[in-house]
C-alpha cells in the first residue's frame, strides 16, 4: 500500500514538475540527485566535473519532462539521461580513447578476485582505468547494457567494445590483485 | 555473455552508493531553469506576434481582394457609361439638379439677366433717342407728349442707374461662382479623363463581366477558394507548357 502511495505521489509531483513547479521540481531533484551524482561519478573523474554533468542532464530532464511517459521507471528514465550527459561531456573533451584492437586470449578468471574495500577505493581504482575501458565497463557490469548498445553509444564497433571490456577486467584484477598484496584495502 | 564476478562486485558497491550534491547546485540549476523559461515566454509571444501579423496580413489581403472584386464590375460596367456620358456631361447639368448644378444654373441665369438688362436698356435708350430725334423734327407737338417723353427719360435713367448697380453687384457675384463652376467642370473633366484613361487599355465585354459577377456573388467563399486554386493551378501549368515549349 505504501509502495503504491509512494508511486502515486511521485507521479504526482512529476505532473507538477512538468507543470513548471519550482517546488515539485526541487523534490525531485532533492529524491534523486544524490544517486544521480554518484552515476556521474562513475563516469568523470572530478567531483565537481561530475556535479556539473549531473546539473546540466537535471537541466534537460526537466525541460524534456513532457516526453517522460509515467509507464516507466523515473528513476531509470533520469539515469538514462545522466550517462548520455557524461557521455556527451567525454564527446566535447575528447577524452575518451578507444584503440580498435581485439585480443581474444586475453581472458580474465574471477576465482581469484577478491574485492572487499569500501566504495571509495573502488571508484579511485575505477578512475585509474584509460576512459575507454571504465566507459565499456560501467556501461556494461554497472548499466548493464549489450556490446550492440555500448558500439552504438559510443560510435565503436561490437568487438572493440568487447576488447575494451576485456582489457577492463584485467587491468582490474591487475590493480586489485596489487592492492591485495600491499594489504591497502581497508573494511 | 554472462556477468563476470568482478562485474557484480563492482555493481553492487557502486550501486549503493550515494554523493551529495553541494547546496548550491540547485540554486544554479534554478537559475538555469529561469533563464530558460523566461526564454521560452519571449519565444512564445514572438511567435504569437508573428502569428498575430500573418493573420491581420492575410485578412487584409483578402478584404482588399474583395473590395477589389466588388469595384471591378462597377467600374467596368460604367466605363462605356463614362464613355457615352463624357460629353453630355455639362448639357446634362441643366436636367439633373444636383446642388453642384443648381447652382451652375443660378449663375447661368444670373449672368444672362444683366445681359438682357443691358440689351433692354440699349434697345430702350435707342428707342428713346429715335422718339427724342422724332420730337426735335415734330417740335410742334402738344407739351403732353412732351411730358410724356421726359417722364420716360428720368424712368429710364434711373431704371439704368438701378440696373448698372445691380450688374455691378452681379458681376461680382458671378465672377466667383464662374471661378468656383470652373474649377468644377475641369476637375469632373479630368477625372472623368483620368477613368476613361484607367479603363481604356481594359478589353471587356460588360455583358460577360456582369454574368461572371453574379455568378461570383452565388458562389460560397469554399467555392470561391476552390475556384482560385483552380485558376491558379490552371495558369501554373500553362506557364509550365510555355516554358517547357
Amino acid at each position: 500500500m505504501k509502495v503504491i502511495q509512494l508511486h502515486q505521489s511521485e507521479k504526482k509531483i512529476i505532473q507538477k514538475a512538468c507543470a513548471k513547479d519550482r517546488n515539485a521540481q526541487r523534490k525531485l531533484y532533492e529524491k534523486h540527485a544524490p544517486k544521480m551524482n554518484s552515476v556521474c561519478r562513475y563516469y568523470v573523474k572530478d567531483i565537481h566535473e561530475a556535479e556539473d554533468v549531473m546539473m546540466m542532464a537535471f537541466f534537460k530532464a526537466f525541460k524534456n519532462l513532457k516526453t517522460y511517459t509515467n509507464d516507466g521507471n523515473f528513476e531509470g528514465w533520469l539515469r538514462k539521461i545522466m550517462v548520455n550527459e557524461c557521455i556527451s561531456f567525454h564527446r566535447k573533451k575528447k577524452t575518451i580513447d578507444i584503440v580498435d584492437t581485439f585480443d581474444s586470449a586475453v581472458e580474465v578468471s574471477d576465482n581469484t578476485i577478491h574485492v572487499d574495500y569500501n566504495v571509495a577505493a573502488l571508484q579511485k581504482i575505477i578512475n585509474q582505468l584509460p576512459e575507454g575501458y571504465k566507459m565499456v565497463f560501467v556501461l556494461f557490469a554497472v548499466e548493464g547494457y549489450s556490446h550492440k548498445e555500448i558500439a552504438l553509444q559510443l560510435n565503436i564497433s561490437v568487438n572493440t567494445s568487447k576488447s575494451q571490456l576485456h582489457k577492463a577486467r584485467k587491468m582490474l584484477q591487475q590493480k586489485v590483485n596489487e592492492l591485495n598484496s600491499s594489504n591497502y584495502g581497508t573494511q | 555473455m554472462e556477468p563476470n564476478k568482478i562485474d557484480n562486485i563492482v555493481k553492487q558497491k557502486l550501486e549503493k552508493r550515494s554523493v551529495l550534491p553541494k547546496e548550491n547546485t540547485w540554486n544554479r540549476l534554478e537559475m538555469l531553469l529561469d533563464e530558460e523559461e523566461q526564454e521560452t515566454k519571449k519565444g512564445g509571444y514572438i511567435k504569437y506576434a508573428i502569428a498575430a501579423s500573418v493573420i491581420l496580413f492575410l485578412g487584409i489581403f483578402f478584404f482588399m481582394n474583395q473590395n477589389a472584386k466588388d469595384e471591378q464590375p462597377q467600374i467596368i460596367v460604367d466605363a462605356p457609361i463614362i464613355k457615352e456620358d463624357a460629353p453630355t456631361v455639362i448639357s446634362t447639368s441643366s436636367n439633373e439638379k444636383t446642388p453642384k448644378d443648381t447652382l451652375a444654373e443660378q449663375e447661368e441665369k444670373i449672368v444672362v439677366k444683366p445681359e438682357k438688362a443691358v440689351a433692354t436698356i440699349r434697345s430702350s435708350n435707342r428707342k428713346h433717342v429715335y422718339k427724342k430725334k422724332q420730337l426735335l423734327v415734330v417740335n410742334e407737338n402738344p407739351k403732353g407728349v412732351n411730358n410724356n417723353v421726359t417722364g420716360s427719360f428720368k424712368e429710364v435713367s434711373i431704371e439704368k442707374n438701378t440696373l448698372a448697380v445691380k450688374v455691378s453687384i452681379v458681376k461680382n457675384k458671378t465672377l466667383d461662382n464662374e471661378v468656383d463652376s470652373l474649377l468644377a467642370l475641369a476637375e469632373n473633366e479630368l477625372v472623368q479623363s483620368k477613368q476613361i484613361k484607367k479603363y481604356k487599355n481594359i478589353d471587356a465585354n460588360a455583358n460577360a463581366l456582369l454574368i461572371n459577377v453574379e455568378q461570383e456573388l452565388d458562389l460560397t467563399f469554399k467555392d470561391k477558394m476552390f475556384k482560385k486554386l483552380k485558376n491558379g493551378l490552371q495558369k501554373t501549368r500553362t506557364a509550365v507548357n510555355n516554358r517547357n515549349k
